[in-house]
Formats: C-alpha cells, structure tokens, sequence
C-alpha cells in the first residue's frame, strides 16, 4: 500500500465514501426495526482490541464507531498508555466474532485511508 | 424543480426518515444504551443530511463553507456525547437488557469504572462465560 501524501486526499475519500455506504445499510436496519413490529435485535457487547495506537487513533475510531448506526463504544478501558481496548455495544450482530470482524475491518480501513508514510 | 434541488429534498427527506426511526426507536428500544445509539445516529447523520440537503437549495460559496464546517462538527461531538452518555450509564449501573451478550464485559466492568489496567491483562480465560447476569 502506497501510503504517501499524494494518495492521501483519494484514500480519504474512498474510506468516506465507504463509510457513508455502510451508514446508510445499518441506518436502515435500525429504521426498520423501529418502524416494524417486535424487536430483531441480538445486543451485545465486545471488547475490541486496538494494540499500540495514538490517542488520535482511538478517539477517530471510537467516534465512527458511534456514528454508525446500530454500534455504540462505552469507553476506553485501563489508563489510556500503550495497549489499547475499547467496549464496544453492538446492536444487530449475530455473534461476537462477526461484530469484532466488522469493527476491526473499520478499524483497517480507516487506518489506511489516514497514513501518511509508512505503515503504522 | 432542478436535478440539485431534487437531491436537496431527497437529502431532507433522508434526514427526516433518520430522526423518525430515531425518535420510534427511543420510545421502543429496551434499555439506555440501545437508545444511546438511536440518538446518537439521529443527532449525527440527521441533521448533517437535513443541513446539506438545505444547503444545496442555496449553494453559494459561503453557504457550502458553513455546511461544511457544520457537519464536520456536528458528526463530531454528536459521536462523542453519545459516547460519553454510555460511558455514564454503565459507570452508573444501568442494567442492559435481558438477552444482552456479556461475555467480554464483566471482567472490563471494573477497569471501565476507572481503575488502571494491570499487568495480568493480556490473554483472558475464555471459559468464563457469564451470560446474562446483571451488570
């Protein structure tokens, strides 16, 4: 992956255009278990693994997180130094391992879409 | 009615429907944290579709600058309020609904109420497995 400055402004908004993609699939999903009788929601919650990242790099992935309809984070865990997890609240996932693949391919995603130089 | 025009109401309309199913939600899901998100949705991506959607009706220079100030601010703090309001709710102890998996939280309970994580942290003992007791 060429991550150099040039590429930067495409692979911002390749990852918003995605982003704004999977918002309108879970958005709908919640429309519709609101708008339709009984409740299809299968709610959990998972601990989502970051590794060594910046404080910048929890705080964007927890907000997109919370963006997307349907995912909510409860919070950083431990102190906030080297290894970093945060909670995670998911509402329309069937299991824990498909919730945690969701989140760490957004997870990929966005950390492609913003590095410059290198990988990180 | 032009092409622009027509995507600014499709954009508002897009919105609306967002805040609906928001604001059904709020009534109808089943514990604070569920809402949280409903909210959380609302307050982000409704009103940034309903602003763009307004914007595009009058799309001058300034006006796009503004939207676009407002939005990435918006999308912002609405993220992190939400966040935030979660965060105080299972600080505070409010139940998750019956049903809710757990698995990975009960451990994380007392580390997400603010103590430091230790050392013995690393690979956690997955037999442990203590559905639906209450947080």
């Amino acid at each position: 992956m060429n991550a150099s400055l040039l590429t930067l402004p495409f692979r911002l908004i390749g990852f918003a255009l995605w982003f704004a993609k999977e918002i309108v699939v879970s958005s709908l999903a919640v429309v519709r278990d609101s708008l339709t009788p009984g409740h299809a929601s299968t709610p959990r919650v998972v601990r989502m693994e970051l590794g060594e990242v910046s404080d910048l790099h929890v705080v964007m992935i927890s907000i997109l997180i919370t963006l997307t309809p349907g995912t909510l984070t409860l919070g950083q865990l431990g102190g906030g130094t080297g290894f970093r997890e945060i909670l995670v609240h998911s509402m329309y996932h069937e299991d824990d391992e498909s919730a945690l693949a969701d989140l760490h391919d957004m997870d990929q995603r966005m950390t492609r879409s913003i590095t410059i130089g290198g990988r990180s | 009615m032009s092409v622009l025009t027509v995507i600014a109401y499709v954009l508002i309309l897009a919105g609306v429907v967002v805040f609906a199913g928001a604001g059904v939600g709020l009534l109808k899901f089943r514990d604070t944290y569920m809402r949280a998100s409903a909210v959380g949705t609302a307050a982000g991506l409704g009103i940034a579709l309903v602003t763009i959607g307004a914007v595009l009706t009058m799309p001058t220079t300034a006006n796009l600058v503004k939207a676009a100030v407002a939005v990435v601010l918006q999308l912002a703090t609405a993220a992190v309020g939400s966040t935030i309001i979660a965060r105080a709710a299972v600080n505070s102890g409010h139940a998750f609904a019956p049903g809710t998996s757990l698995i990975d939280l009960d451990e994380a309970d007392a580390k997400l109420a603010g103590m430091p994580l230790t050392e013995e942290s690393g690979p956690r003992p997955s037999g442990e497995t203590s559905e639906g007791s209450s947080v």
